[in-house]
């Protein structure tokens, strides 16, 4: 083996990490596809409780 | 220059080690059951929901997976069967599959939760504890009736698949968890029948070694009749249908003409032939459950075009 070529167990590392990576992606864009959904079906009315956005309908009027 | 090479003796564990402490094999039948599950009941949910929440039983399906491996590290060096595992492998050790199953199961139910709702995530977390620690660590070393008690945590998933989409329980939910519950034990045991050396190395109580084989076919047998019925009386509900009716007449007429030949054969035709009877009995199980599965799918689909209108309901 040459100094340039990969030893057998660093391209299994490679493997590994890049597996990891995409399965991290892959958790990502479920979890923002799973926002959008629950957005998109009216649930936003249940997560502006918690994000302390001001909702003009709790507002007392004068 | 001479070549570099690496001669430390320290293996470090791979992706493939971690994904193959999750059982793979189970997850898929934990992912096929469990959309099933999901898909006949009466509520539709988003798809992305549907694809999220399954996704999240399988990871759960693992992490109970990676517990039982961690426990079981001992057995499984034994069996043949089991010896080359990653944990008794010595490619994972016992603690981080230990540390992997309990992250896993957090993620799994605290995602479920997010995703779906709080009763099909509460359930998730039953069934991994149900595995992990009534299965696992309570009876599988201590009794032979393990096999069919802790059945049951193979056999929820449809039902929390069926609580994603309605949040509840009922008799459909649990007629599908009948039929795995009940089709576990003929189909363990007839593994069983043909590496029965492996379990009692490893001294674990299986039906073969404590009451003896006669018994185990004689137990077989009747667990194919029980299943049966289940599968008739599940054809009549509201996720049965002319499908899934003679899906089960076919393949319950089949599987117990299989286990009947399995109950009148002795050790000595068995050993003649290498268990082939009891192989082919174990391979058809596969097929069985797959298929009765698929069929209910078959009818949903009708349902969904409005041509089983006609379908008489017995429940």
């Amino acid at each position: 083996m040459t100094i340039g070529d990969k030893h057998p167990q660093a391209h299994r590392k490679c493997r590994s990490n890049l597996m990891l990576g995409v399965v991290l992606a892959g958790f990502v864009v479920v979890v923002f596809a799973v926002t959008v959904a629950k957005m998109t079906r009216g649930d936003s009315d249940k997560m502006e409780a918690f994000d302390h956005v001001l909702r003009p309908q709790f507002e007392i009027a004068e | 220059m001479s070549d570099a090479t690496y001669t430390g003796s320290d293996y470090e564990a791979e992706f493939d080690d971690y994904f193959a402490i999750l059982k793979p094999r189970v997850m898929t039948l934990v992912v096929f059951t469990a959309a099933v599950g999901l898909i006949v009941a009466p509520v539709s949910i988003n798809p992305v929901i549907g694809f999220a929440a399954i996704l999240f039983i399988a990871l759960g399906a693992g992490a109970s997976g990676a517990l039982n491996m961690w426990w079981d590290a001992d057995i499984d060096a034994i069996m043949r069967r089991t010896a080359n595992r990653p944990v008794p492998g010595g490619r994972v050790s016992a603690s981080n599959a230990m540390i992997f199953g309990l992250w896993l199961s957090v993620i799994s139910v605290g995602m479920l939760a997010l995703t779906s709702n709080l009763f099909s995530a509460g359930f998730l977390a039953f069934t991994i504890f149900f595995y992990a620690v009534i299965y696992t660590i309570l009876l599988k070393r201590r009794t032979p009736q393990s096999i069919v008690i802790g059945g049951a945590a193979g056999a929820f998933p449809p039902m929390i698949g069926w609580t994603v989409a309605t949040g509840s329980v009922s008799i459909e939910s649990v007629l599908m968890f009948a039929i795995i519950f009940m089709w576990t034990p003929p189909h363990f045991w007839a593994l069983a029948l043909f590496t029965k050396e492996d379990y009692s190395n490893a001294q674990v109580p299986v039906l073969t070694v404590t009451r003896g084989r006669a018994s185990t076919r004689r137990h077989i047998f009747w667990y194919a009749v029980l299943l049966g019925g289940v599968c008739l009386t599940t054809a009549f509900t509201s996720i049965g249908g002319p499908i899934f009716l003679l899906t089960a007449l076919a393949l319950n007429g089949s599987f117990l003409v299989s286990a009947y030949r399995i109950r009148q054969r002795g050790d000595s035709d068995s050993a003649a032939d290498e268990h082939l009877v009891e192989r082919k009995f174990f391979k058809q199980s596969l097929i069985y459950l797959f298929a009765h599965f698929a069929a209910l799918l078959g009818d949903d689909l009708l349902r969904f075009f409005g041509l089983l209108d006609f379908w008489p309901l017995v429940i």
